[in-house]
């Protein structure tokens, strides 16, 4: 079925950035509809209320799609464990909250090194902070102003910063104790009541989502007010392929998995915000006359340059009361101490140390994140009881090189319900990277000791690491030999198809993206308003030197 | 059956994990039952201040996380009712019989040659036992680290219980970054 009425924008995937968009959009009265494969998360399903809580984390409410199998997920083949999830939300429903921005390091590392497929941002810090800023307004932040390891956000709001707790307080306390730079967190937690969320009562279950919409969420922070705005929002509609004509996107096709039946949607821009695997799968799975390798693909940089984030767990116990089960998971501080390229370690960039909560009872014996499980039998008393609640994780994620091998493709020997090809995702840690995350490792360590850990398990570098950041698979750029858009998210071949998600990070920095995810939205929305009529007379992406800009 | 309404949501939401696991649960014979209480209570021995699995009913939280026969066995810890019945039947009614030290050698050698069904086993009571109130109870009876617990985290959370940031902790001029102008290409090479 085709519907006769042709919106002005068509946003394709409603978490954290296609919330942004929308919104943003429909706050100056632009015609917006989001089509969106999953479903709203319906309240009775967040497990905070039931005593399984535990172990529906590995079943219900498993990050990784091909562990939950959900009808409205698709397959991920290959060497990864890809975490998202398919729901008004997106990912962010799962996510911790962590909130940092990018430094202005993160956004030259072609300047800085060029190693491997690096190449700079073609925005700098300066250009994106009045959309973080916008972002974060909107969004809820809570945080405390004044770290010196970032320039000055003056017109950051902020909500007054999590509780620590006695883990926050021990790990500051291993900083300190060495000298090492650390700030309380930016969490996409409210600590104050917001839009009608509820203030964060420190639960501790934040990957499991939030039923007091605490925390910052899509479906919170941004679907409310977009759908008051007017937008139109299609669940159970999963998008088969971006339709093109004469050079410019007229819309989509996609499959209502309610009845089964195909639909068109007309639409005079479209904006791609399916995260760094369904953007580029959605683009490959759009080849078509004119664009046989995909849409934008003529240079084949659809899918490349995945990246993760390097990542290591280290567990830490202690011989007193850590109560890593209080409080909200997003990291209550963050350690940059060794963030930027050291020049004598023996790898480029670096990471940020940040510390988890250690959920319920059930997580200490089933071994925390390291594997460290309780033995059955009669050891099992003393172990527990040495090791529940005086546990605190530390994790490091580093920033893994952009590598054209680390890819993203079809594999059509496996369909999702729909029968649409699964992704295939390719990853291979570069030995950079392997240094990088050692490194990191022998640093926590050393915090650790420094405040009087009793014992630690570490999980080495991971391979492949926990895919939580899905990064860089249709990168912007300079020009069209290095990026699949250009600095205003317009895909190189076809000008009104943006794409304004993680997929579009040129590098990844050290630090978790969905604030900068966030802020992309943002930006791209408040462009799309600007210089909407120059997108639609386009006959060709302009160069980003030749666009009309802000 | 005409007229009956219907939504496509609810089969949709059929192919899910559900939420407290599978309903109907599964059925266990009474032969079953004091097996599994039995090799429960020795993969968690009771004792200072805990209760056994047993006197806890671990075995009514396995009859809902394993995957009835004719349903694929999809989700943690993907077990079949058939499979893990004949498991539990591999043990048989001399293990329940049997003292502890003997108990403790057969699930011993079933952990190595049964290996599936006993890790099925072993980790469908450690989630069943601490989900279970009463073993809260004993964590916020016996441990120090735990007199606050309360299992599930909503509706109470912990804000009240949980420590705050002093000012004076807080460490103020430590860090730096480099400034957008100032970032230039490192010596790779020297690295």
């Amino acid at each position: 079925m085709t519907t006769k009425q042709e919106y002005d924008v068509l946003v394709i995937g409603a978490g954290m950035s296609g919330g942004a968009v929308c919104k943003r959009l429909s706050d100056d009265g632009v015609k917006v509809v989001c089509l969106e494969q999953g479903d709203w998360i319906h309240p009775s399903e967040y497990p905070h209320h039931y005593l399984e809580w535990e172990i529906e984390k590995r079943r219900h409410w498993a990050f990784d799609p091909n562990v939950r199998q959900a009808p409205e997920d698709y397959p991920v083949t290959g060497h990864t464990t890809c975490y998202m999830v398919n729901a008004v939300g997106g990912s962010s429903i799962h996510f911790a909250g962590h909130w940092p921005r990018f430094k202005p390091v993160d956004f030259k590392k072609g300047t800085e090194h060029g190693l491997e497929g690096t190449i700079d941002w073609p925005i700098t810090y300066e250009e994106l902070a009045p959309f973080y800023d916008i972002s974060d307004a909107e969004v809820g932040i809570s945080g405390m102003p004044g770290d010196p390891s970032y320039p000055a956000r003056p017109d950051a709001l902020r909500q007054p910063v999590i509780a620590p707790g006695k883990l926050g307080k021990k790990f500051a306390a291993g900083l300190d104790a060495l000298g090492w730079h650390w700030w309380p967190s930016d969490n996409a937690i409210i600590t104050r009541g917001k839009d009608g969320r509820k203030a964060c009562n420190a639960c501790g279950n934040c990957l499991s989502g939030c039923p007091r919409g605490s925390l910052g969420a899509a479906d919170v922070a941004w679907w409310p007010k977009a759908l008051k705005n007017g937008v139109e929002l299609r669940t159970n509609a999963r998008v088969e392929k971006i339709n093109v004509s004469k050079g410019r996107a007229t819309g989509a096709t996609y499959i209502d998995r309610l009845t089964g039946d195909r639909h068109e949607v007309k639409a005079r821009i479209v904006v791609l915000c399916g995260n760094g695997i369904g953007t580029p799968r959605l683009l490959l799975m759009s080849a078509q006359k004119g664009h046989a390798k995909g849409l934008s693909n003529s240079n084949g940089l659809v899918g490349t340059h995945l990246m993760f984030h390097s990542w290591a767990f280290v567990d830490c116990w202690f011989d007193e009361p850590i109560e890593g089960y209080k409080g909200g998971f997003g990291a209550p501080l963050y350690c940059q101490e060794f963030y930027e390229t050291g020049k004598d370690r023996g790898f480029v960039n670096g990471f940020t140390m940040q510390v988890g909560r250690s959920f319920g009872s059930a997580y200490t014996a089933m071994g925390t994140h390291s594997g460290l499980m309780a033995p059955w039998g009669a050891g099992h008393r003393e172990f527990f009881n040495k090791h529940f609640a005086r546990h605190l994780l530390i994790f490091m994620q580093g920033e893994d090189l952009p590598v054209r091998s680390n890819a993203v493709t079809l594999d059509p020997s496996v369909t999702d319900s729909s029968g649409l090809p699964a992704a295939h995702v390719e990853y291979e840690v570069p030995e950079n990277d392997k240094k990088l995350t050692a490194f990191g490792v022998q640093r926590i360590v050393e915090a650790a000791k420094a405040v009087g850990a009793i014992e630690t398990n570490n999980t080495g570098v991971l391979s492949p690491p926990p895919g939580w950041h899905l990064m860089g698979t249709c990168r912007m750029g300079t020009n069209p030999q290095d990026s699949v858009t250009n600095k205003y998210n317009q895909t190189w071949e076809v000008p009104n198809l943006l794409i304004a998600d993680v997929s579009s990070f040129a590098t990844g920095g050290g630090l978790n993206p969905a604030c900068t995810a966030s802020a992309i939205g943002v930006r791209c929305a408040e462009y799309i308003k600007r210089r909407a009529s120059d997108v639609l007379t386009q006959k060709q992406t302009p160069s980003n030197k030749d666009a009309p800009g802000f | 059956m005409a007229n009956v309404q219907t939504d496509a949501r609810e089969e949709l939401l059929a192919q899910r994990a559900q939420m407290g696991g599978v309903d109907p649960p599964i059925t266990f014979s009474k032969q079953q039952q004091a097996i599994l209480n039995a090799a429960a209570d020795e993969v968690i021995p009771p004792g200072g201040g805990f209760p056994a699995p047993s006197a806890v009913d671990v075995v009514e939280f396995i009859t809902r996380y394993v995957a009835p026969n004719g349903q694929t066995p999809r989700h943690f810890p993907c077990a079949e009712e058939g499979a893990f019945k004949a498991g539990v039947d591999r043990l048989g009614n001399a293990f329940v019989q049997a003292g502890s030290q003997r108990r403790i050698e057969i699930l011993e050698r079933a952990s190595k040659e049964d290996a599936t069904f006993f890790t099925q086993l072993r980790d469908l009571v450690y989630y069943g036992y601490y989900s279970r109130p009463a073993v809260t109870q004993a964590i916020r009876d016996n441990l120090e680290a735990g007199r606050d617990y309360h299992g599930p985290p909503q509706p109470l959370g912990y804000l009240s219980v949980t420590e705050r940031w002093n000012e004076s902790e807080i460490p103020k001029g430590r860090g730096s970054y480099t400034k957008t102008k100032e970032i230039k290409r490192i010596p790779v090479e020297k690295l």
